[in-house]
């Protein structure tokens, strides 16, 4: 057991190489110490990859964005794009929605938006749709639309 | 040139070379600075150092300024190549910075926080070093951290339960692929997706071996023996990883370098 312990990765850290071996303790401390707590900061990070329990949902929430009347399909999307587009709108939505973000935020994200999904597209648009639906799983695992509700349209000159 | 010199040259051009092909492929997917459209930074942050880079306005000022974003996109495809073909370690240091600067950015941007340039960043990091002994050291480390990601994985999935409930992986495919199941009602991975959801015990099984997959990375923290196994089943989880959930881990897969066997590498040629 002493061997082992002396031959161990930290007994070489700290004989060799004190100050990486000062971080790696500070750093499992930390990152213990967030275990503990379930919360998970960067530079100590987790990696619960999807651990956290599920639970039974009667239905389940998706965005639709529109441009010129065609829906933007994510997956022929490149993984940025997708990362930029999907997570903030959810994040973006709700705020929307509530009125929490200032008039001038509120358009400049959907000014942004616009630009960003046409830039992508490498087309000239002047028109987007953004829907929200609502939809459930039928027993053959796939999912079906039963609202779908117009969050905001945005045109290129910036009216609505 | 020492041999231990030539090995950590060697090194060098695996890492900043895949480096380059990361922020290419990241260009491809219109994810650099430039290519962002000047866009909106989220005020509220829940992580302090998120909060703190915010505050410096260092990420607002790359973005509103367009040669701010193409002087930084360009040092960020230039210093990789430049190490390759030239090894230095400020240059290194440089490119750990700007990679942090834009991990960070980006992931204020698409206000999730994701952890796919994480290899990227600490394999950037035993290259600061000049000392053999201390670049071996901190090379060795990135290899137990590349080994905790896994681990770690597998611990929480125990430790929360989750992995016994054998709905958890209908009910994560269900929320998670979700878009993918919309846009695609038909084909080949429409019907596997909803196979697995409709089918628990598949799913559960899935869930069951990714488990086992992840929690086999444990014994790397005692051997390198089977790091050529450990290896084979990062990138296969990559794979399954992509398929069944449609997350892209491949730039996690850097961290496989860790896992080579450099010895049985041929020195190169380039000097």
């Amino acid at each position: 057991m002493r061997q082992w312990i002396l031959h161990s990765y930290l007994a070489k850290l700290y004989a060799d190489f004190r100050l990486l071996f000062l971080l790696v303790i500070i750093l499992i401390a930390g990152t213990v110490f967030q275990a503990l707590k379930s919360r998970e900061e960067f530079p100590l990070l987790l990696y619960g990859m999807y651990s956290l329990p599920e639970k039974p949902k009667s239905d389940y929430v998706a965005y639709s964005i529109v441009l010129e009347g065609k829906e933007v399909v994510y997956a022929s999307l490149w993984d940025a794009q997708r990362e930029l587009i999907q997570s903030p709108l959810s994040h973006w939505v709700p705020l929307l929605e509530s009125q929490s973000l200032s008039a001038t935020d509120a358009e400049k994200y959907k000014a942004w938006l616009f630009r960003y999904a046409s830039d992508m597209r490498m087309t000239e648009e002047y028109r987007m749709e953004v829907y929200r639906l609502s939809c459930i799983y039928n027993t053959a695992g796939l999912p079906t639309v039963t609202d779908r509700k117009l969050l905001f349209t945005y045109l290129a000159d910036g009216t609505r | 040139m020492e041999p231990a010199e030539t090995h950590i040259q060697q090194k060098a051009q695996w890492v900043y070379g895949i480096s380059m092909l990361i922020f290419l492929y990241r260009f491809m997917s219109e994810g650099m600075f430039t290519q962002m459209s000047q866009p909106v930074l989220a005020s509220s942050e829940s992580e302090w150092i998120y909060t703190w880079f915010l505050s410096t306005g260092i990420a607002s000022f790359i973005v509103s300024h367009t040669w701010a974003s193409i002087l930084f996109d360009l040092s960020l495809f230039a210093l990789p190549i430049l190490l390759v073909l030239y090894f230095n370690r400020w240059l290194a240091i440089c490119f750990t910075a700007l990679t942090l600067v834009y991990f960070l950015s980006f992931n204020v941007i698409a206000m999730h926080h994701y952890h796919g340039l994480i290899g990227v960043l600490l394999l950037s990091i035993p290259f600061w070093f000049t000392s053999s002994t201390k670049f071996t050291l901190a090379w060795d480390g990135v290899r137990y951290y590349f080994l905790y990601i896994f681990a770690s994985a597998a611990i929480w999935k125990l430790m929360r339960g989750s992995v016994f409930n054998p709905e958890q992986m209908s009910w994560i495919l269900k929320g998670q692929q979700l878009d993918y199941l919309l846009q695609h009602p038909t084909g080949i991975r429409t019907e596997i997706l909803s196979y697995l959801i409709v089918n628990t015990a598949v799913s559960h099984l899935l869930l069951l071996a990714n488990t086992l997959l992840q929690l086999s990375f444990i014994i790397g923290f005692f051997t390198k023996r089977y790091d050529k196994l450990l290896l084979y089943a990062a990138v296969l989880f990559s794979i399954a990883n992509y398929i069944v959930m449609g997350i892209a881990s491949f730039e996690l897969l850097i961290l496989c370098l860790t896992l080579f066997d450099w010895s049985k590498m041929k020195p190169s040629s380039i000097e």
